[in-house]
């Protein structure tokens, strides 16, 4: 068992895992965009830089296996500085619509944003704009709030086995989309909405009708569906306005909710509310409209 | 006295292309040796190892150790890719070997494929090669119908199969696993390291990707051993190297020079110094990935990886690129700037980002209407893309230019405050004007920029006073029995 | 009708993609074919080639999106690629495009009326010894001379006339 020290918090970890899985037992936070634990790592969003003693370059901690006796930075200045660096050139694209983007309040641009983003813009050319394209009547994709992370054509082709999204054009003309503006054909498109750590792909269906922050998220589940998805309600007085997937702390998704269960029941009536959001939850019988009379 | 060449003659032999005239001059014999000899695949690593051959490709790792990086005992098939894909601005060299000794290349292929045991090859070429194309192409079907390729070569039960890939216009496919990923017909991008691609690389097999150069310096080490090589070039960096030499110079050309030979000597003497007579300015010297050299640097250093290192440039994959007194060095690094945001692959977001925008900022010079506080900016930019992404795309941008901004600082300011080159007193860009056009980033008083350091949201203020988690994970923060 | 490839290129595509582990490693050498036999690759040619590798389509479209060399669009009789790399703006590129401009009236990423050329700009084409030089169909020209590209230029009218009598 390799022992590291993170941040001067000693810690001991299995083989084989990396700086980002160690941190993180630690309870030390790394910022991840294209990190998703469902895939392999890709390492190309930067912003988990890290510094390894004895390493002239920054790591990324997402790809970087541990080694016994490593002493690794996650918050001295150097490492702010690039991703502060990394920060600003996410953005210097990106269009100032938080207040109509439905991915604000749970949105991984605005978090890191916030913590090591400049307060000025110092990008004083036109922004890079993406024509208007569509994956379908359900999912709204928004190209000009897009990081790059490519979660959604991994998901779509690791996952869903319909390799339909791809990365287009290169260098700060890339572009993921389908070429041909199709929907995605594929029963469980709807979690690429929940992939997404930015406001690039979102739910028509809700769009701009509520505001995360209003939403107040119960586990659910419906007894109706074949697949026995374990969802998340979000709901406003007594309404539902959507539907997710159960994410866990790293708003990572817990198990994938089929597009029935996401973009058609929203009616209360049809959902059995969950005593816990664990995926493995023993059902609780009672009927969620019970619930609200209580 | 003119450079001769030891390593790489064929280039001058004429119809070498031909396997009968590559044969007359003992072409395709060491490879036979290999195999009749029954030299061992280890020995063979061993005398590349001891010959000291580095990849000549521009990281100038040492070609005997990536080989036998590759696991042995595994029942995985083994690849080896050459990489033809030589669009380094500056340099040519590959080119040569591939249109003039296509066999030299095949040969050296093959007994690298034997020590490691791979049994399939490709050449990936760049696209636009069309004539080098063609060229291997038809060595390697005169190598394989001559017995030199196939199944069972010369009954020693060892099968090497070699075939070519054209690329199609990615500078970035020059990169060892950016082209392993290309050969998978994948966008060129590169990939994270670990797994390194002796381990997994080409369809997760074990694969190791070289050099045109490096792949075709492998039959005469092996002809003559590790202590042939040696006898030229320095302790660190034995043998000979090509160079190719271009821009404002008397002679350009390629030229194989032993490592270690004086600058000073081959510029003046070799090359006949700057053409027109006239005075040399700067010069990059490994391609345009690497840093500008003044003359007094130039001049001082000697041609191997480390002199160069130490007079504060890189040998990179040594196409030099020679400048008189009559360029704009704020012209260069636009080209620079250009061609390095044409061929970001768009991955990493320090790159895809930064590349672009190093880009307009001196396009905005050129067309005499910088921002205000540019040059600041330019420098805070440049060091965060430096060293932070992927593979070294986003440094080599960084490295000419920022270079030249520090060593022509002067003509950087005059271009920033006149409007116009000092050199030519042309303004170059000044058709991307956009003064007329309606832009509301550019109106009112001119912004000052605080440089990065001053910025209000320091390192400070922000990563040690804000908690740990400040942020509430709002999907969670009001839970339904809560 | 959607596009298709000649009887003969078409195994020439399946032999290909035979070389490699995967038939997705014959997407590029399929797309080089496309392109040398119709000049330029369309969305249905990529389709074709998707079909024909047993591939999804979108990695036929990631890959022609990615690599330049492949135009998305017509382009003409004579592809005219002049470097305007570093080596060969040194070198005077810029003249040469100049003088393709006003002396023959070609226009960049345009075909002219006649249908005959198209000129592009492209990045480093790896011959800058010989700067400034250009690329036009599969060779390359270097050493460019005013007087050479209007030998080159007059030579390729020429044909092209004679070609239509």
């Amino acid at each position: 068992m390799p022992s590291l020290v993170i941040d001067g918090k000693p810690v001991e970890v299995p083989d084989g895992v990396t700086v980002l899985w160690a941190a993180r037992k630690v309870g030390v936070e790394i910022p991840t965009y294209c990190y998703y634990p469902w895939f392999p790592p890709q390492g190309n969003c930067r912003i988990c830089l890290v510094e390894v003693e004895g390493m002239g370059k920054l790591q990324i901690a997402c790809n970087t296996p541990v080694r016994d006796g490593m002493v690794i930075n996650t918050n001295n200045e150097r490492v702010f500085k690039a991703r502060r660096g990394v920060m600003e050139f996410l953005l210097i694209h990106h269009p100032l619509d938080c207040p109509i983007c439905d991915q604000a309040g749970e949105c991984d641009l605005q978090d890191y944003g916030y913590k090591y983003g400049f307060p000025v813009g110092r990008y004083r050319h036109e922004k890079r704009t993406f024509p208007k394209t569509d994956y379908g009547e359900k999912i709204a994709k928004e190209m000009n709030r897009c990081i790059h992370c490519r979660r959604c054509v991994r998901l779509s082709e690791d996952y869903l086995g319909v390799a339909h999204i791809g990365h287009l054009n290169r260098g700060d003309k890339s572009e993921i989309g389908s070429y041909i503006e199709a929907a995605v054909p594929s029963g469980f498109a709807g979690n690429l909405i929940d992939v997404c750590p930015v406001g690039a792909l979102t739910d028509k269906k809700m769009r701009f009708s509520a505001r995360v922050w209003d939403l107040e998220h119960v586990p659910a589940h419906r007894p109706d569906c074949k697949h026995g998805c374990k969802a998340m309600l979000g709901l406003y007085r007594g309404k539902i306005y959507r539907v997710t997937a159960r994410l866990d702390e790293h708003r990572v998704m817990k198990s994938m909710i089929c597009d029935d269960c996401r973009f058609e029941h929203y009616n209360l009536d049809d959902w059995v509310i969950d005593e816990n959001d664990d995926i493995n939850t023993q059902v609780k019988p009672i009927r969620a409209t019970e619930m609200n009379d209580a | 006295m003119a450079l001769e060449k030891h390593v790489f003659g064929g280039i001058d032999i004429p119809g070498n292309t031909d396997i009968k005239v590559y044969e007359e001059h003992g072409g395709y014999k060491n490879w036979k040796n290999v195999l009749q000899n029954k030299m061992q695949p280890e020995e063979v690593i061993e005398v590349v190892k001891a010959s000291g051959l580095r990849g000549r490709g521009g990281a100038g790792f040492p070609t005997g150790l990536k080989w036998s990086f590759v696991p042995k005992g595994t029942d995985k098939p083994k690849f080896l890719l050459c990489n033809a894909d030589e669009s380094e601005p500056g340099t040519f060299k590959d080119r040569e070997i591939l249109e003039k000794d296509p066999h030299q290349l095949i040969e050296g292929m093959a007994i690298a494929a034997y020590a490691f045991g791979a049994q399939t090859a490709y050449v990936y070429l760049r696209g636009e090669f069309v004539k080098g194309w063609k060229m291997v192409e038809a060595a390697i079907a005169q190598a394989r119908e001559a017995g030199y390729l196939g199944e069972n070569i010369f009954g020693s039960g060892f099968n090497l199969e070699m075939y070519t890939h054209r690329g199609a216009g990615a500078y970035i496919c020059g990169e060892e696993t950016a082209l392993i990923e290309s050969l998978e017909g994948k966008r060129g991008m590169p990939r994270i390291k670990p797994p390194f691609p002796a381990v997994e690389g080409f369809y997760r097999n074990p694969t190791v990707v070289n050099n045109v150069e490096t792949l075709a310096a492998v039959p005469k080490i092996i002809e003559n051993g590790a202590e042939w090589y040696r006898q030229w070039g320095t302790e660190k960096s034995p043998g000979t190297k090509l160079w190719s030499v271009c821009g404002h110079v008397e002679r350009p050309g390629v030229y194989e020079v032993p490592l270690g030979y004086p600058m000073k000597k081959f510029f003046e003497e070799d090359l006949g110094g700057c053409w027109k007579g006239r005075k040399l300015k700067a010069v990059i010297p490994g391609g345009s990935s690497v840093f500008t050299m003044t003359p007094d640097e130039f001049l001082a250093c000697d041609m191997d990886y480390e002199s160069i290192v130490e007079h504060g440039s890189m040998l990179g994959s040594g196409g030099m690129i020679i400048m008189d007194e009559t360029t704009c060095m704020v012209e260069m690094a636009q080209v620079i700037a250009t061609f390095y945001h044409h061929e970001s692959c768009g991955q990493c977001t320090p790159c895809r980002e930064g590349t672009g925008w190093v880009h307009k900022m001196i396009t905005d010079i050129e067309a005499g209407q910088p921002q205000p506080g540019v040059k600041d900016l330019l420098f805070d930019v440049m060091d965060e893309m430096f060293g932070t992404t992927i593979c070294p795309l986003s440094d080599s941008i960084v490295m000419p230019i920022k270079s030249m901004m520090e060593k022509f600082p002067e003509e950087f300011d005059y271009y920033i405050r006149e409007g116009k080159s000092m050199i030519t007193g042309k303004t170059r860009m000044a058709h991307k004007r956009i003064d007329d056009k309606p832009n509301v980033y550019r109106r009112g008083e001119p912004f000052n920029y605080p440089k990065a350091e001053n910025f209000t949201t320091s390192f400070d203020t922000v990563a040690h006073e804000t908690p740990e988690h400040e942020m509430p994970d709002l999907r969670y923060f009001r839970k339904v029995n809560g | 009708m959607a596009y298709q490839l000649s009887p003969e290129n078409q195994e020439r595509v399946q032999q290909i993609s035979k070389r490699y582990p995967h038939a997705r490693s014959g997407i590029l050498p399929a797309l080089h074919i496309v392109m040398a036999e119709s000049g330029w690759v369309s969305k249905d040619a990529c389709d074709h080639v998707a079909e024909l590798l047993s591939v999804p389509k979108i990695y036929v479209y990631e890959a022609l999106t990615f690599y330049t060399y492949f135009p998305q669009k017509p382009v003409g009789k004579y592809h005219v690629q002049v470097c305007h790399g570093i080596s060969c703006n040194l070198r005077g590129s810029e003249d040469t495009i100049r003088y393709l401009k006003e002396k023959h009236g070609l226009k960049e990423g345009e075909v002219t009326e006649d249908g005959l050329f198209c000129l592009d700009r492209v990045e480093c084409l790896g011959a800058c010894g010989n700067a400034p030089m250009m690329q036009v169909n599969d060779d390359y020209f270097e050493d460019l001379t005013e007087e050479k590209i209007d030998e080159l230029f007059d030579g390729w009218r020429k044909a092209a006339g004679n070609g239509h009598k």
